[in-house]
């Protein structure tokens, strides 16, 4: 329904070289400050700020195994709720029963997914 | 988007924005320090915190991941500069969009809150890394419940997921109107916690976490961070405006005044909110997210449906 052409590519092609100026932008600015400003830097300086306190241990902690799992079903979800974008385009403009019927379905897949994950508990958080 | 107008258009969306973004923030001190009966600063303070910020050291710690930690206020600058630029091309010219720009301006808008991820467990402080997960945490509470009610919108609007097209078709029948104010408050809300303002700052925190992300930044990073902030202040009131409030039109004195108005007025709603409210607790926020904000986006999405 929607073939991705040249035209359709083309469209994004400024958006990324818009992105890699205006990052390249901040870099400058970042670069020259760097180059120009104040540096002294120390061992104090460069010490983690922990409101005085000398740190203890590391900040690499661990997260637990089910914040994975609720990462991977937000993805899942997020990415299937962009199918839901060109189905409210045409059911806005057809009103044709085949596509609530379609969409109903889909969502039917995405809901027994979401219960199949209550049950494991995964959205308890204690 | 046509190359050829691509640069010009940048150049001025992106300082338009810092520009509007900066004014923005003046009014949330304004009425902030109004609301707490003092005088608040005067209309240049943001800009000269900024320039302030950019003529001093970048320090950065020593357990530090120098790329993360570096990477972040640039992404996010850049990622907010072009979702801006396809705002504005979108409200000065119709057809100037490509189909499926709300859905890159929408993920656009999602960097700046992975880069703070990024930046937070980077820094290499311990409440840096709590700050990191929390923002992580929140924002997969608040972005379903938008994507959600964006798409009630453009049901309710009978319209293409094109910016341009999306942000002046009006809204037919009483229930698609009552289902874009369900949609509008759901997205006052998710831009709250995009913009991470009071009750949703729990991945700052000052009093609890000491700026968590933020806590290892100075300099012209940080001054990079405020800006990308300010702007994102200036886009994400813009971006609900158009997708729920027939967007801004420059075309007649009135209309640009009405436009003004309601950008002011969706301002100040996020200002009050932010003044009114103590901060959620992480669990507390994405129960509000959830279990509140979602199905209420579903009801507008079923309301957006009937006709």
């Amino acid at each position: 329904m929607f073939p991705i052409t040249c035209a359709v590519i083309d469209n994004y092609i400024p958006i990324l070289l818009l992105l890699l100026v205006s990052a390249a932008l901040v870099a400058v600015i970042l670069l020259l400050s760097y180059l120009v400003g104040p540096g002294r830097q120390g061992p104090i300086k460069s010490i983690p700020y922990e409101s005085g306190v000398d740190p203890i241990g590391t900040a690499r902690s661990r997260f637990h195994a089910r914040f994975y799992l609720i990462a991977v079903l937000f993805l899942l979800f997020d990415v299937e709720l962009i199918f839901f974008y060109p189905f409210a385009v045409l059911f806005g403009q057809n009103r044709l029963g085949i596509y609530l019927v379609e969409i109903l379905v889909f969502t039917a897949i995405l809901l027994v997914a979401l219960i199949y994950a209550w049950q494991k508990k995964i959205f308890d958080w204690r | 988007m046509n190359l050829a107008w691509a640069i010009p258009v940048f150049a001025g969306a992106t300082t338009g924005t810092v520009l509007l973004g900066l004014a923005s923030k003046w009014i949330d001190r304004k009425v902030t320090a109004r609301l707490q009966w003092r005088v608040g600063p005067p209309w240049y303070q943001p800009l000269a915190d900024v320039l302030k910020l950019l003529g001093k050291e970048t320090i950065m710690p020593e357990t530090a991941r120098g790329t993360g930690f570096l990477l972040m206020p640039l992404v996010g600058f850049a990622a907010v500069a072009v979702a801006a630029a396809i705002c504005w091309q979108a409200i000065f010219t119709v057809d100037a969009g490509f189909v499926g720009d709300v859905i890159v301006v929408l993920y656009l808008l999602t960097i700046p809150s992975l880069m703070l991820v990024l930046g937070g467990s980077s820094s290499g402080n311990p409440l840096g890394a709590v700050g990191a997960a929390r923002e992580a945490k929140l924002l997969l509470a608040y972005e379903l419940p938008l994507l959600i009610a964006i798409v009630a919108a453009i049901l309710g609007a009978n319209a293409s997921f094109q910016l341009g097209t999306l942000c002046r078709a009006p809204t037919e029948g009483v229930l698609p109107t009552i289902g874009c104010v369900l949609g509008f408050l759901v997205a006052v809300f998710c831009v709250q916690a995009k913009l991470g303002l009071v009750p949703f700052d729990v991945a700052e925190a000052e009093c609890e976490i000491a700026s968590g992300v933020m806590i290892e930044y100075s300099g012209p990073p940080l001054a990079m961070i405020y800006l990308t902030r300010a702007m994102l202040t200036a886009v994400l009131p813009l971006f609900v405006l158009m997708i729920f409030w027939n967007g801004m039109s420059f075309a007649t004195v009135p209309a640009a005044l009405a436009s003004i108005g309601k950008y002011v007025l969706v301002l100040v709603l996020l200002i009050l909110i932010r003044n009114t409210n103590p901060r959620l607790r992480i669990d507390h926020a994405l129960k509000f997210f959830w279990f509140g904000m979602t199905p209420l986006a579903i009801g507008a999405l079923v309301l957006s449906m009937w006709r």
